[in-house]
């Protein structure tokens, strides 16, 4: 799924409560902790559009695209290694005092 | 037979507290001890002058010895009488060495030395304070003869035995005149010689090494008058005010490593207190439960107080706010801000915990000798070398990414920080995303094994001598209860507020001060612990005592005799005869037990070895306390003036409160079965 697209000269980004695109000059705290969560969903798999400051006019949208972008680009590298590290956390403990 | 003590000082060196040696004393501990032999070992030193001075005042033989601090234990080194001058010349070479309490030499040294030690009798202490290394005595077993041990107890270990060194018992005394009672410590042979190589053969044989003279190891001196007490189980009689408690007080006060349960020590008098007695008792043994249950739940708790997720909101609110900020005021852009570097990311660095463990894992399986042909059958070890040679390889090339990466970010770092202090612009706080995420996985597995740990099961059921413990995990019920674990008068009613949000609950718990952060782990899952009756449930006051009395005998293993003073006067009958008397007759299988008893049930039922009576008698010179003891088969008990009684009359009158009650009770008992 989608979380990050360019579209007719602008940035987007999702917000996953209403399923609507949001120019990501309107992101806050809420919205990125949003991405972050779908980012977390194992059922999910994140895509997101390259960044290319050609792409966006507004000044403003290319560098919070851009920073957003590279976060995101660099968690969608490890995400096989997250999901290594995350399934491994606690193993031991979950399977001492699992029912 | 022969009488030794190879083992007593007569000069005060830095290893002793001082003491004036009294010549005197030490003729007097020989005669009324009727020893045959002693040796003078006195901390690495001999004192060649006083060491003939004793040869010549006693007509007894007397060898020249010394004790050395050897490495971290202590060796007697017994040399002939005929080589003394020689001797004391080798002794001055260790005298010169060991000058403090804390010197010692090394084996190596002592060979040096004494290079002919094969003349020489070695006794090590070995169940014996400060015991000689295995590893020392394996270097010295050539020339080692016995082994010296501090109990009766010990010795008869080491006579059962076999792998064990022939045992010697000796007093370790200090001659002086501040020797008030005599050592009753000292070791039987079976030769009749008391030259130095008929001794030294004695003892390379364990069947001719005892501590009677005349009952084999049945029998050891306990009280510098001769009295004698059983290797085994005793039994003490006696009728009210006769010395009992008198003489078990006795034994307590002259012995080393005794376990005395006195009389009513256990019984309930205050249920209160009697319940926190075995509450501390369960707590004891609850320690090594809840460590194993709670070890993990621990680790992870450690983890996750390091975990603030308030704090990784603030980041993202700080990031995010600052990098709209940024971007929405271009006018504010210098040459400073433009810089690329003023907003650039930095590089995630990757901890390699996982290709660690990988590496770790695949080593494990090349190196398991247990399991290798299981591990052989799915894979060679060829290949797994490839594999473990082949991720140390992308183990290397990714650490030195990583350094690559950490050299960049500093760079980054102090680029930013430069720029940041020139521009008007506003700067992007950092935000690791990876870390924020890996957090809220960390919160959500915590909550969910916490959950799991908290679910009400049976941990562990453990026996406890006919009872049996259960420990329970339950959820703790309130504020007050958490109080009660923690034992301190700290409030916990808010943090308790949150019990159910276990993440949110860890916090408030980090904010009371008192609490130490290792501990936290405790106040998530309370473990109940319970003691059942056979019959599945809990104990009530009576069985507490019985179960502290057991206990306590069982703990008894640790000690080197047991003393126990009529537990008839706490317990009922039943429960002696079917429990007590079996732990305490199989203790007795392995160390002394002293038991005082006037309840046949007790003391005619366990079958003791060894039959003691205390006597008040009233004489013309006033009252005199006697103890008659012997064989339980024996027609009379004897004192250590000689006096004798008859064994019967005693037990009878002891035990059955004298023939006639005996006859009348059992009379009764007959018409009773009768009348069915």
């Amino acid at each position: 799924m989608k979380i990050l697209k360019i579209k007719n000269s602008h940035g987007y980004f999702l917000c996953s409560k209403t399923s609507a695109w949001k120019q990501i000059d309107e992101i806050d705290k809420d919205g990125l902790m949003d991405l972050l969560n779908q980012y977390l969903n194992d059922d999910i798999e994140i895509e997101i559009d390259v960044f290319d400051e050609a792409l966006i006019k507004n000044q403003a949208q290319r560098i919070i695209y851009k920073s957003v972008f590279e976060k995101f680009l660099s968690l969608i590298d490890n995400k096989s290694k997250f999901k290594d590290e995350s399934e491994r956390l606690y193993l031991d403990s979950i399977q001492k005092y699992k029912v | 037979m022969i009488k030794i003590d190879f083992h007593m000082h007569t000069v005060a060196t830095p290893s002793d507290s001082h003491f004036e040696f009294d010549m005197e004393r030490l003729k007097e501990y020989v005669r009324f001890a009727k020893l045959d032999a002693i040796a003078i070992t006195n901390h690495n030193i001999f004192d060649l002058e006083q060491f003939i001075d004793i040869k010549n005042a006693l007509d007894i033989s007397v060898f020249p010895a010394i004790e050395i601090d050897l490495e971290t234990g202590h060796l007697l080194l017994i040399a002939d009488k005929e080589n003394v001058a020689d001797f004391s010349e080798k002794c001055s070479l260790v005298s010169a060495i060991i000058t403090s309490a804390t010197d010692s030499i090394s084996v190596k040294t002592l060979k040096e030395i004494f290079p002919d030690l094969g003349q020489y009798m070695l006794i090590p202490h070995y169940d014996k304070s400060p015991p000689l290394s295995k590893a020392a005595i394996g270097e010295l077993s050539e020339f080692i003869v016995a082994g010296e041990v501090s109990s009766p107890k010990k010795f008869i270990y080491c006579i059962k035995n076999e792998d064990r060194l022939t045992p010697v018992y000796f007093s370790d005394s200090r001659m002086s005149d501040n020797l008030t009672r005599f050592p009753v410590r000292q070791t039987y042979l079976g030769c009749d010689d008391t030259n130095f190589s008929s001794i030294k053969y004695c003892l390379s044989d364990k069947a001719k090494v005892s501590l009677s003279a005349t009952e084999s190891n049945k029998l050891f001196t306990v009280f510098d008058d001769g009295q004698q007490l059983s290797t085994g189980l005793n039994v003490v009689l006696g009728e009210r005010s006769t010395g009992k408690s008198y003489t078990l007080n006795k034994i307590n006060n002259e012995s080393e490593g005794v376990k005395y349960i006195k009389q009513f020590s256990l019984v309930e008098r205050d249920e209160a207190e009697d319940k926190r007695k075995f509450d501390k008792l369960l707590s004891d043994k609850r320690s090594l439960l809840t460590g194993e249950y709670l070890d993990e739940l621990q680790a992870v708790v450690s983890d996750i107080i390091e975990v603030d997720l308030k704090e990784d909101g603030k980041s993202i609110s700080d990031y995010i706010d600052s990098l709209v900020k940024f971007a929405k005021e271009t006018e504010r852009h210098d040459s400073f801000s433009k810089a690329k570097l003023f907003s650039e990311e930095e590089f995630q660095l990757d901890d390699q915990t996982g290709l660690k463990d990988l590496i770790k894992s695949t080593k494990n399986l090349i190196l398991n000798k247990e399991f290798k042909s299981i591990v052989e059958k799915y894979v060679s070890i060829d290949s797994l070398k490839k594999l473990v040679i082949n991720l140390m390889e992308t183990y290397a090339v990714k650490e030195r990414e990583r350094l690559k990466r950490r050299w960049i970010n500093e760079l980054i770092f102090d680029v930013k920080s430069k720029l940041e202090a020139r521009t008007a612009a506003t700067a992007i706080k950092e935000i690791d995303l990876y870390k924020v995420g890996m957090n809220l996985k960390k919160v959500e597995k915590f909550e969910r094994i916490v959950a799991y740990a908290r679910t009400e099961r049976i941990i562990k059921e453990k026996p406890l001598q006919g009872f049996s413990v259960v420990a329970k995990s339950v959820n703790f019920k309130g504020a007050g209860e958490l109080k009660n674990h923690c034992r301190r008068q700290i409030a916990f009613s808010d943090a308790f507020s949150e019990y159910n949000s276990p993440y949110a609950y860890l916090k408030k718990l980090q904010e009371i001060e008192e609490l130490r952060k290792a501990d936290l782990f405790e106040y998530f899952v309370k473990i109940e612990y319970k003691i059942l009756n056979r019959d599945g449930f809990e104990v009530s006051g009576g069985e507490r005592s019985e179960v502290n009395l057991l206990e306590e005998i069982q703990d008894a293993q640790k000690y080197d005799m047991l003393l126990i003073d009529e537990p008839e006067s706490s317990f009922d009958n039943h429960f002696l005869k079917k429990e007590v008397n079996e732990l305490i007759k199989e203790l007795s299988k392995s160390m002394p037990v002293v038991l005082v008893t006037h309840n046949s049930t007790v003391g005619a039922s366990i079958k003791p070895e060894y039959l003691l009576c205390t006597k008040k008698e009233t004489t013309e010179a006033g009252i005199k306390y006697r103890i008659y003891s012997g064989f339980p088969a024996s027609k009379e008990l004897i004192s250590t003036d000689l006096k004798k009684i008859d064994t019967f009359e005693v037990t009878m009158g002891c035990l059955e409160a004298g023939q006639d009650a005996y006859d009348e009770r059992r009379m009764g008992y007959e018409n009773l079965k009768n009348q069915e």
